[in-house]
C-alpha cells in the first residue's frame, strides 16, 4: 500500500520528495514553496472536491512540519458539508488538527455537527461524534448535549462508546449540563453494556470520578468491578480483545486503578477485592511479556494501594524481586517505582534489594537514577540518612538537568532537616548543598534555614553560636557565591556579633573578612545591603572598633545607586554616629525635681491654676493610648488579663514554655531578614500571640503590680507565688509627681521578652547601656554553665538540648519569616532614641512610680529575659528619698564570690548601675532600666568570707528578680 | 491522560502528530524537535520513559520511526502505555500490511483515522483491533462506492 498510487501524481510526489529530504532547510524550502502554490490555487472557483482534499492533506503536511496554513482552514470546515463520507471525516479531521478549541471558526460546524449527530447514517454519526469529541468547547458545548445524549442508547455499540466519552468531555467543559444524577445512571448504564468495548469505555468515567474524589458512592459498585475483573481474566471476553493471548490488558489495568481508589483506607471493600487481585497478579506474572508485567506492575500498585493484606504483600514483593532482577531496564524501572510504593508500606522488602538499588543509582539511565533517588528518599530514616544524603549531594554535584537538580535540592534539605544525626552534620551539609545548589536558593530557603539556626541557637546556645561562626568565618576566605555570602553575612552579623560582643579581636577579623568581600566580584547590588547589614550589626557589638572603617564604608555607599543599599547605608552611617556619641557621652546631672520651676507653679497655682493630679494624667495617657497607635502604648495592661487570671495555667504553661519546640508556631520570628531585633527594640508590631507570652507572664518571679513584691528570690522562683500575684495585682498606681515621657510599647517589650526567652540559654549577662540593644557577652558562655546548676527555672532546660536538636530537626513546616526590608526606619529610631534616655535620667525617680506599673503586667521570668541598665547620677539624699518612696525591697544573703570592694565594683559594673556612696563594706548604688526607665536602688553589704547581703529596691520588682539572679549566676 | 502521541523519524522529521491539548505550530516544532534529540540520545539499554517539560514521556523505535507518547506526570502505568505503543503499531500493521513510514506519510489521515479511534479524550478507549478497523474499513468502502 505504501505506493502511494492512490494519490495525484502531484501529492505523491510532493509527499516523496518531503521523505526524501534529508536536512530541514531542504525541507522548508519544499513545504514554503508548495505554501505560495496553494494560495494561488486558492482563488480558483467551483474546485473539484477531490483537489480540495489534496489541498487539505498538503495542509496537514505544511502544518505538521511548522508552517502557517491557516488560509486553507475555511475550507476543511467546508470540507464537513460533503455528502462523501470520507471527505467528511477528512474535514472533521482538518478540523480537529488545525483549529484551537477557542478558534472562532469553530461556531460554523456547530450546524454541522448538530445535523450530523441526528443523520440516520450511523457512519455519519460515528464520524461526528469522532470530531465532537476533539472540537467541542465551551462555547458551544449546550448546543451538542443533548443530541450526544441521546445517542447513549444509540442501537450500534461504536456510537454508544464514542458517546460516552463525549458525555465525559461534556461534563468535563461544562458541569451544568448533565446533572451529577443523570450522569452517574448513564455511566452506570455503560458499564452494564452487553459490549466489552462500550464498557471498556465507561471505565474511563468511572475511574475520572474516582480520582476526583467522589469515591464513596461508587463503592457499592465494587462487587461489579470485582466480577468484570474476573470474567476478563478468565478469558470471559471475546479474543479479540486479547492482546498476545492476554485478556483485554488494558481493561485489568483500568479495572485495577479503579478497585485501588475504592479499597485505599478501607478493609470492607479491600476485602472483596483480596480474591481477585491474588488471581489477577498469579495469571500476570506467569507471563513472559511485557503486558503481563504492564498488568504485574499495576497489581502491586493495588496492593500497596489498597487495605495491606500480608499474604498479598509478599506476593507483590515477589514479583518485585522479578523486576529488579530483570537485566531489562524498562523492568528495573517498574521495579523501583513499585519497591516505592511498597516501601510506604514496609520498609523490610527494601533490605533484599540494596545492592540492585545501588546498582541502578550508578546506572548510566538518567530515568532509572531519578527514580531510584526518589525511592532514597521515601526509604531515609535516622539510620541511613548519611549516606543516602551523600549519595543524593553527589547526584547534586554531577547533574546537569536543572529539573532534576532543584528536585534533589529540595528532596536534600528536607532530608537533612528532618533526620540529621548532629547540628554539626546538619549545617556541613546545608552548606554543601548551598554551594552546590545555589542557584535554588530564594528567600524561602534562606528564611527557613535562619529559622532552622537561631532555633538552635537558642536552644543549645553559645557553644552553638561559636560553631557556626567559625565555620561561616571559614567561609569567608572563599570565594563565595553571592547566595551563599547573603547567608555568611547573615550568621556572622547575627549570631558572629552576639557570640564576639566582648572580644575586640574577633570582631575585627570578622569585620576584616566582610569588609573585603565588598571588593569581591559580587553578582548583584542587593548582597551589598545584605554586607552592609551585616557590619551594622557587627558595629553594634560592645567590644566593636573598626567605626572608621565601616563609617568609610557608609559613607561610599550612600552614594548607591541601588536605593536598598543607599538607604541602608544612610540609615548605618546615622546609627554608627550615635553609637559613637554614647561611647564618648557624659551624664549630666539634671535637677529631678525640677525646683526652678516651683516659683512659676505657685505663681500658677496662686492665680487659680489646678493642682496636678497625677492620676488623671494617667488616666488620660491611658484612655489616649487605646486608640492611638501601638507605638506609644501608654496603658498599662489590665490587671486581670495578665497576672491574675493566668494563677490555673501557671504549671503547663511554663511547661509549655521551657520545652518551646523551634516549630512552636507563636514565633514571629525572633529577627527578621536583616536580623535587626535581635539588637535593638523591635519597631512595634503588634504582639505576637500567646501561650508563649503568657508563658511569659506568669513566669516565675512575675509579679503584676510593683509595690507588693514578694520578700525573697527564693519565694518568688516558686511557683506557688501565683495566688499572691493575683491580689497584689489589684492593687493601682502610685501616684506619681509629674508627667512623664511616653514610655516605650509594651508589645514591644515582650516580643523583646519573647526574644530573650528565645535565646535564653546564653542571654543571661546584661546589656550595655550605651545601646540600649540586647547583648550577650562572651561571658555568657562561661556563665551559662554555671547559671545552670544555679538557677533553677534553667535546669529543665539543659537535660532536653539534645531532645530539642532533634526536635528542631524534625521540622516539617517551617515558618515563614518576615521578609526583608522592613525595619530599617524602626532601627534608626531605636537607636536615636539613646541620647535622650541619658537626658532624662535624674527624672528616673519619679518616673518609676508612674510607669514602673505598668510596665509589670508584661513581665516574664527575669532570669531568662535581659535587661539593660544605665547608671542613676544621683546624690546620697535623693538615694534616700526614693528608697523610702519604694517599697518593693528585696532582701537576701547569699554566699557569694565578692569579697572586696573592687569584687562588688565589678559586680556593680557589671550590672552597669551607679554607686553612690561606699562606707566601709556597705555600699549603695542606683540606676535605672534602660528601657522602661524605673528606677532600681541596691544596698550591699559584703563581707571577707564571700557572704554578701543585700538589699534591692525597684520600682519594677522583676528589676530586683532580675539582678539578683545575675549577681546569682555570675558572682555566687 | 494522554497529551500527545507522535510519530518522529531519525532524522527529526514528523511523521504525524496528534494533541490532545492545544499547542501552537511553534511550541509543537519546538517540543517535537527537544523530544527527538532526547530519544536519540537514549541507547536501546536504557529503559523506554522519561520526563520531559511536565510530561512523562513513553517512547518506542521501530525501524527509523520513533513513536512518543506524552502524558501527564501523575499517569501510572508506562509499561501499559509502552504496549499501547505496540498494540497502535501492530494495528497500523494490520491496516497497511507490513506498515512503514512511508504508508503513514502516504495515508496520513489514515493513520490520523486509527488513532482518533483508539484514544478519546487523551484516554485508551479501544485496544480491540478489529474494533478500531471497523470505522476505517467503511470510510475505505464508501469510497469505493
Amino acid at each position: 500500500m505504501s505506493s502511494g498510487s492512490h494519490l495525484s501524481k502531484e501529492l505523491h510526489d510532493l509527499i516523496k520528495s518531503i521523505g526524501e529530504t534529508r536536512s530541514k532547510q531542504e525541507e522548508d524550502k519544499i513545504i514554503i514553496k508548495e505554501v505560495q502554490q496553494l494560495k494561488t490555487k486558492l482563488n480558483e472557483k467551483n474546485m473539484p472536491q477531490k483537489k480540495v482534499r489534496e489541498m487539505l492533506i498538503k495542509a496537514i503536511y505544511i502544518e505538521m512540519l511548522g508552517h502557517d496554513a491557516s488560509f486553507v482552514h475555511i475550507n476543511a470546515i467546508h470540507l464537513t458539508q460533503s455528502k462523501s463520507l470520507a471527505l467528511k471525516r477528512l474535514g472533521y479531521l482538518c478540523c480537529s488538527l488545525f483549529l484551537d478549541n477557542d478558534s472562532e471558526l469553530l461556531i460554523l460546524l456547530v450546524a454541522t455537527l448538530q445535523k450530523d449527530l441526528t443523520s440516520t447514517n450511523v457512519h455519519i454519526v460515528v464520524n461526528a461524534l469522532t470530531a465532537v469529541g476533539k472540537l467541542i468547547s465551551k462555547t458551544f458545548v449546550n448546543a451538542l448535549t443533548e443530541p450526544v445524549l441521546k445517542l447513549l442508547t444509540h442501537s450500534t455499540d461504536i456510537v454508544r462508546k464514542k458517546a460516552l466519552m463525549v458525555m465525559q468531555i461534556i461534563r468535563q467543559l461544562n458541569q451544568d449540563c448533565i446533572a451529577e444524577q443523570d450522569y452517574d445512571d448513564r455511566i452506570r448504564r455503560g458499564i452494564q453494556d452487553k459490549e466489552p468495548s462500550v464498557m471498556g469505555a465507561a471505565f474511563n468515567l468511572y475511574h475520572e470520578e474516582l480520582k476526583k474524589g467522589a469515591v464513596n458512592k461508587f463503592k457499592p459498585l465494587t462487587g461489579t468491578f470485582v466480577s468484570m475483573l474476573k470474567q476478563i481474566i478468565e478469558h470471559k471476553l471475546h479474543k479479540d480483545y486479547d492482546y498476545h493471548r492476554f485478556p483485554a490488558p488494558w481493561l485489568q489495568i483500568k479495572l485495577l486503578q479503579i478497585l485501588t481508589l475504592l479499597g485505599a483506607n478501607d478493609l470492607k471493600v479491600s476485602e472483596q477485592i483480596y480474591e481477585v487481585l491474588g488471581t489477577t497478579l498469579r495469571r500476570a506474572d506467569d507471563t513472559t511479556i511485557n503486558i503481563g508485567y504492564a498488568v504485574t506492575y499495576q497489581c502491586v500498585k493495588c496492593i500497596s494501594g489498597i487495605y495491606p493484606q500480608q499474604s498479598l504483600l509478599e506476593q507483590a514483593a515477589n514479583s518485585v524481586s522479578r523486576f529488579l532482577k530483570s537485566e531489562n531496564n524498562n523492568l528495573k524501572y517498574l521495579g523501583i517505582n513499585a519497591l516505592t510504593q511498597i516501601v510506604s508500606i514496609s520498609q523490610k522488602y527494601v533490605l533484599e534489594h540494596q545492592m540492585t538499588i545501588v546498582d541502578c543509582l550508578e546506572s548510566n539511565d538518567d530515568t532509572l537514577k531519578k527514580e531510584t533517588l526518589e525511592l532514597l528518599y521515601k526509604m531515609t530514616n535516622e539510620q541511613n540518612c548519611e549516606v543516602i544524603i551523600q549519595k543524593l549531594i553527589h547526584f547534586l554535584k554531577t547533574s546537569s538537568d536543572s529539573n532534576f537538580k532543584k528536585d534533589l535540592f529540595v528532596k536534600i534539605s528536607l532530608l537533612n532537616e528532618k533526620h540529621a544525626p548532629t547540628q554539626e552534620w546538619f549545617i556541613k551539609t546545608a552548606n554543601t548543598l548551598f554551594e552546590y545548589g545555589s542557584e535554588f536558593i530564594d528567600n524561602d530557603v534562606r528564611n527557613n534555614f535562619f529559622k532552622l539556626l537561631i532555633d538552635n541557637f537558642n536552644d543549645i546556645g553559645s557553644e552553638f553560636g561559636v560553631f557556626i561562626t567559625e565555620i561561616y568565618s571559614e567561609l569567608l576566605k572563599n570565594d563565595l557565591q553571592d547566595n551563599i555570602l547573603k547567608i555568611v553575612c547573615w550568621v556572622i552579623g547575627e549570631i558572629g556579633s552576639q557570640i564576639y560582643d566582648q572580644d575586640p579581636n574577633k570582631l575585627n577579623e570578622l569585620t576584616q573578612l566582610i569588609i573585603l568581600k565588598l571588593d569581591s566580584q559580587l553578582e548583584s547590588e542587593t548582597t551589598i545591603s545584605w554586607i552592609l547589614t551585616c557590619l551594622a550589626k557587627l558595629q553594634s557589638a560592645r567590644a566593636f572598633q573598626m567605626f572608621d572603617q565601616t563609617r568609610a564604608i557608609f559613607q561610599k555607599y550612600m552614594q548607591s545607586k541601588n536605593l536598598d543599599c543607599q538607604q541602608r547605608a544612610i540609615d548605618f552611617y546615622t546609627l554608627a554616629k550615635f553609637n559613637a556619641a554614647l561611647k564618648g557621652s557624659q551624664f549630666i546631672t539634671v535637677d529631678p525635681k525640677m525646683q526652678f520651676l516651683d516659683a512659676y507653679v505657685q505663681q500658677e497655682r496662686q492665680r487659680g491654676a489646678q493642682p496636678y493630679n497625677p492620676s488623671l494624667q494617667v488616666k488620660a495617657a491611658a484612655l489616649g493610648s487605646a486608640t492611638e497607635a501601638p507605638s506609644l502604648n501608654f496603658i498599662p495592661y489590665s490587671d486581670t488579663k495578665y497576672g491574675g487570671n493566668k494563677t490555673g495555667t501557671f504549671g503547663t504553661e511554663e511547661n509549655k514554655l521551657t520545652t518551646q519546640n523551634p516549630s512552636a508556631p507563636t514565633i514571629a520570628g525572633p529577627w527578621d531578614d536583616t536580623g535587626y531585633n535581635q539588637k535593638q527594640p523591635p519597631p512595634p508590631k503588634p504582639t505576637i500571640a500567646t501561650p508563649m507570652s503568657i508563658g511569659s507572664t506568669t513566669g516565675i518571679g512575675s509579679n503584676s503590680s510593683g509595690q507588693t513584691t514578694t520578700k525573697t528570690t527564693m519565694q518568688s522562683m516558686g511557683s506557688g507565688q501565683m495566688g499572691l500575684n493575683t491580689n497584689q495585682s489589684q492593687s493601682t498606681y502610685v501616684p506619681s509627681v509629674r508627667p512623664l515621657p511616653p514610655k516605650e510599647d509594651p508589645n514591644l517589650k515582650e516580643k523583646q521578652k519573647l526574644a530573650n526567652q528565645l535565646f535564653a540559654p546564653i542571654s543571661q549577662t546584661q546589656q550595655q547601656p550605651s545601646q540600649s540593644t540586647q547583648k550577650k557577652g562572651i561571658t555568657t558562655m562561661a556563665a551559662s554553665k554555671q547559671m545552670n546548676s544555679n538557677i533553677n527555672t534553667n535546669q529543665p532546660q539543659q537535660p532536653k538540648q539534645t531532645a530539642q536538636v532533634l526536635n528542631l530537626l524534625e521540622i516539617d513546616e517551617p515558618l515563614p519569616i518576615q521578609s526583608s526590608q522592613q525595619p530599617i526606619i524602626g532601627t534608626s529610631q531605636g537607636y536615636v532614641q539613646q541620647p535622650q534616655i541619658i537626658n532624662q535620667k535624674p527624672i528616673i525617680a519619679q518616673q518609676q512610680q508612674l510607669w514602673s506599673q505598668p510596665t509589670a503586667q508584661i513581665q516574664s521570668i527575669p532570669q531568662q529575659q535581659i535587661k539593660s541598665y544605665i547608671p542613676a547620677n544621683i546624690n546620697v539624699d535623693q538615694y534616700e528619698q526614693l528608697w523610702e518612696r519604694n517599697q518593693n525591697i528585696k532582701e537576701i544573703t547569699l554566699q557569694s564570690k565578692i569579697k572586696s570592694e573592687q569584687d562588688f565594683r565589678k559586680m556593680i559594673q557589671t550590672i552597669n548601675i551607679n554607686i553612690i556612696e561606699v562606707i566601709d563594706q556597705e555600699i549603695i548604688c542606683a540606676g535605672a532600666n534602660a528601657e522602661s526607665k524605673s528606677c532600681v536602688l541596691l544596698y550591699g553589704s559584703y563581707s571577707l568570707n564571700g557572704s554578701l547581703e543585700l538589699k534591692i529596691n525597684s520600682t519594677d520588682p522583676k528589676d530586683a528578680e532580675y539582678i539578683l539572679a545575675l549577681i546569682k549566676r555570675q558572682f555566687c | 491522560m494522554i497529551n500527545f502521541i507522535l510519530m518522529v523519524n531519525k532524522q527529526g522529521q514528523t511523521r504525524l502528530a496528534q494533541y490532545f491539548q492545544f499547542l501552537s505550530v511553534k511550541e509543537r516544532m519546538t517540543l517535537e524537535g527537544e523530544l527527538i534529540r532526547k530519544c536519540l540520545s537514549r541507547s536501546e539499554t536504557q529503559c523506554s520513559f522519561l520526563e520531559h517539560r511536565g510530561y512523562k514521556i513513553i517512547y518506542r523505535r521501530y525501524a527509523s520511526l520513533y513513536f512518543i507518547i506524552g502524558m501527564d506526570l501523575e499517569e501510572e502505568n508506562e509499561m501499559a502505555y509502552l504496549e499501547f505503543i505496540h498494540n497502535l503499531v501492530e494495528t497500523l500493521d494490520k491496516y497497511f500490511e507490513n506498515v512503514c513510514e512511508l504508508d503513514i506519510m502516504f495515508n496520513i489521515e489514515k493513520a490520523h483515522y486509527i488513532l482518533e479511534e483508539m484514544v478519546m479524550n487523551g484516554q485508551i478507549v479501544e485496544t480491540n483491533k478489529t474494533q478500531v478497523l471497523a470505522p476505517i474499513h467503511v470510510l475505505d468502502k464508501a469510497k469505493d462506492e
